[in-house]
């Protein structure tokens, strides 16, 4: 098999000692990153980037793999130890880790996290690696007529689901797409929007607005509650580890949160906070306890961590196979991909396997590794916690910046970021999704060339946007996407919740 | 929730998105004709885009009505404590120094400017420990130029008179 192979020689690759300490490393960096309350995955990938720019591209997915999953660990302790999730997909951890640690079982709800965390990725990997080239093989049967409708589809389904309503979701993605046709136009040679300012022809680096929304908005947003002080009650851990009685709750429901967690992560926009929300609740009503559920229930731990990093990898799948990522995350990302010259897609599984394959295997080694740091070293770790907060964002404000110089050594970035944080802190306050944006940012370029390309192939003619019947699939996806939350509406109202499900 | 009069600020960001959609979309439709294919070519996407922004900022105003925002903006203003008010002073002087850090940056070069900045900001948001903010900002400027300049080989603007 050509998979295995290719599987196997990026295992070898990633097992290199210099790779390995580059995974532990960006392992480290990530989790402490993750760890900040309001910083997340997302957040830890686009400010440490930078440090990947003068590496090998081989080198560098490694690097940003462990970072990726480091955050997402780093999320879930902070989560346990104050209360405060470090990104959203890191809520559902708050409501039963956090009264677990009050109970004098932090040990245990830092254990069983990283463990449900690392079984719920390692899953999830093995179905990426049976999926992605079947996905990828389908996807090369798609036109620019078909692409488009793609891209349609998987922004309006990223806007139905981000929280808030769906219209500003769907102003949220004008706004990104409007942002992506700054620039020169590859196909003209006119440039657009650039107000005369030569820097701004090359366009605008969704890099910058990925920084400014994320690291900038978010550093705002904690400013609020930087005054409360929330600190870190417990600094002394015993040996981090859980009985062999709670391994035994909590194994069952590790599996069946797994593939939820995996298949709710592939549909553009669900993403990991309803994947690990999903998961807890769907424990809650299994379980013949339910009363225990948010009072320091370990499955209750268990199930949405290992929800959360199946998301996290079935989120790959699109991002990979087709080039469009379905978070935040993963479009910061496939931004990180995109930096190093590596563009997903259905062609990456074809042309670069090695590359592809390879980013899977340091996924896997990533895992490996962070399980290993996080368990026996969690103790150390979470003392960053203790560090206090009015240190550590001006430094992430810091790095940000100088994240930005980095990739494009242009003083005009600066500003384009502070405009982005601004604009990500109002958006807060109007509750309108910043997701959506960040993807419509990325996959702007390609949806409008792809639209252009379709138009030419018909000579003008917009039939071609339903003149197949795979084309037709995608509309009435998207129309059931768009539809889904009014019909939900609707049926909710003729029949009413019998209990409000406890989501917060 | 009880039967409260709602208190949202869509109807602001509804007319923020219709006019910043017709702003756009008068400038797509004066951009520069294409001299070759078809000549308003790279004006078509953008106009779709002006005209979505207006659609969907115009059903957002509809849903909601202006009375709502102006009761979101007397909720803020009322439910505003000290603490909001300090974290909206730290932003607005992180924004005023990150503009002043741009401006500064190239001149000063990354350490003296970085150090600046960080510090100030650690200051802002802690007044009391004027030291320690001092010397971790001096020390993340020094270490974030060696580890991008020498470990990273990118090359940030350096400090003049020393050059290094």
């Amino acid at each position: 098999m050509d998979i295995l192979q290719f599987l196997f020689d990026g295992l070898l690759i990633a097992m290199q000692p210099i790779n390995l300490v580059l995974v532990t490393f960006g392992g480290i960096l990530g989790t402490i990153v993750g760890m900040l309350p309001g910083l997340g995955p997302a957040t830890g990938v686009a400010v440490l980037l930078p440090l990947t720019f003068s590496m090998s591209p081989t080198g560098a997915l490694i690097t940003m793999a462990g970072v990726y999953y480091g955050a997402m660990f780093g999320g879930s302790r902070s989560s346990i130890l104050i209360n405060t999730p470090g990104d959203g997909a890191a809520l559902a951890a708050t409501f039963d880790g956090y009264p677990m640690a009050m109970n004098g079982k932090a040990e245990s709800a830092l254990a069983i996290s990283a463990i449900a965390s690392f079984i719920g990725g390692l899953i999830s990997v093995v179905f990426l690696i049976v999926l992605a080239t079947p996905v990828a093989k389908f996807a090369l049967k798609f036109g620019p007529a078909e692409y488009f409708l793609l891209m349609v589809a998987a922004l309006s389904m990223t806007s139905s689901m981000s929280k808030g309503n769906m219209l500003k979701g769907f102003i949220a993605t004008m706004i990104g797409l409007a942002v992506a046709t700054v620039g020169i136009d590859a196909q003209s040679g006119i440039s657009r929007f650039t107000f005369n300012i030569l820097e701004l022809q090359s366009g605008i680096d969704f890099l910058v607005v990925i920084i400014g929304l994320y690291a900038i908005g978010e550093v705002f947003k904690a400013y609020s509650e930087i005054n409360s002080g929330k600190k870190i009650q417990q600094k002394k851990f015993g040996k981090i580890w859980i009985t062999k009685d709670e391994w035994k709750r909590s194994w069952p429901s590790i599996l069946r949160s797994t593939p939820l967690g995996f298949i709710v992560g592939a549909l553009p926009g669900a993403g990991g906070t309803m994947a690990s929300l999903m998961a807890y609740n769907n424990e809650k009503q299994l379980s013949k306890t339910p009363e225990n559920f948010g009072k320091g229930e370990i499955i209750g731990l268990a199930a949405p961590e290992a929800a959360n990093n199946a998301a996290s990898v079935g989120a790959l799948i699109p991002m990979l196979t087709l080039g469009i990522p379905g978070s935040g995350t993963t479009a910061v990302m496939m931004g990180a991909l995109l930096m190093l010259g590596i563009q997903p897609g259905p062609l990456l599984f074809t042309q670069h396997p090695d590359v592809a394959w390879g980013l899977i295997a340091s996924m896997i080694i990533g895992s490996f590794i962070l399980a290993i740091v996080n368990i026996p070293m969690a103790g150390i770790l979470v003392r960053v916690l203790s560090i206090p907060p009015k240190v550590l964002y001006p430094l992430v404000l810091g790095l940000a910046f100088v994240g930005t110089y980095a990739i494009s050594n242009s003083v005009i970035d600066f500003y384009i970021m502070i405009m982005f944080g601004l604009l990500g802190y109002f958006m807060n306050i109007a509750k309108i999704p910043t997701a959506p944006m960040i993807l419509a940012v990325i996959v702007g370029g390609t949806m409008e060339q792809s639209f252009r390309q379709a138009t030419k192939i018909s000579n003008g003619s917009l039939e071609i946007f339903w003149g197949s019947p795979l084309a037709i699939s995608l509309i009435a996806i998207t129309i059931i996407f768009v539809g889904f939350p009014m019909i939900k509406k609707s049926l909710s109202k003729l029949f009413p919740p019998k209990k409000a499900v406890e989501t917060a | 929730m009880e039967k409260q009069k709602k208190a949202n600020f869509d109807f602001l960001s509804g007319s923020i998105s219709v006019i910043f959609g017709l702003i756009y979309g008068v400038m797509s439709y004066n951009l520069k004709r294409s001299p070759m294919g078809d000549p308003l070519a790279p004006s078509i996407f953008p106009l779709i885009l002006a005209a979505g922004m207006v659609l969907f900022g115009l059903m957002l105003m509809l849903k909601s009505d202006m009375a709502s925002t102006k009761r979101a903006f007397a909720l803020i203003k009322e439910k505003t404590t000290d603490n909001d008010i300090l974290s909206r002073k730290m932003i607005m002087l992180t924004v005023v120094s990150a503009i002043v850090y741009a401006i500064v940056y190239e001149h000063l070069g990354y350490v003296i400017s970085t150090f600046l900045f960080v510090g100030f900001i650690m200051t802002v948001l802690d007044r009391k420990k004027i030291r320690r903010n001092i010397i971790i900002s001096f020390i993340f400027s020094v270490m974030v130029y060696y580890v991008f300049f020498y470990l990273l080989g990118i090359s940030l603007p350096m400090t003049p008179i020393l050059n290094i």
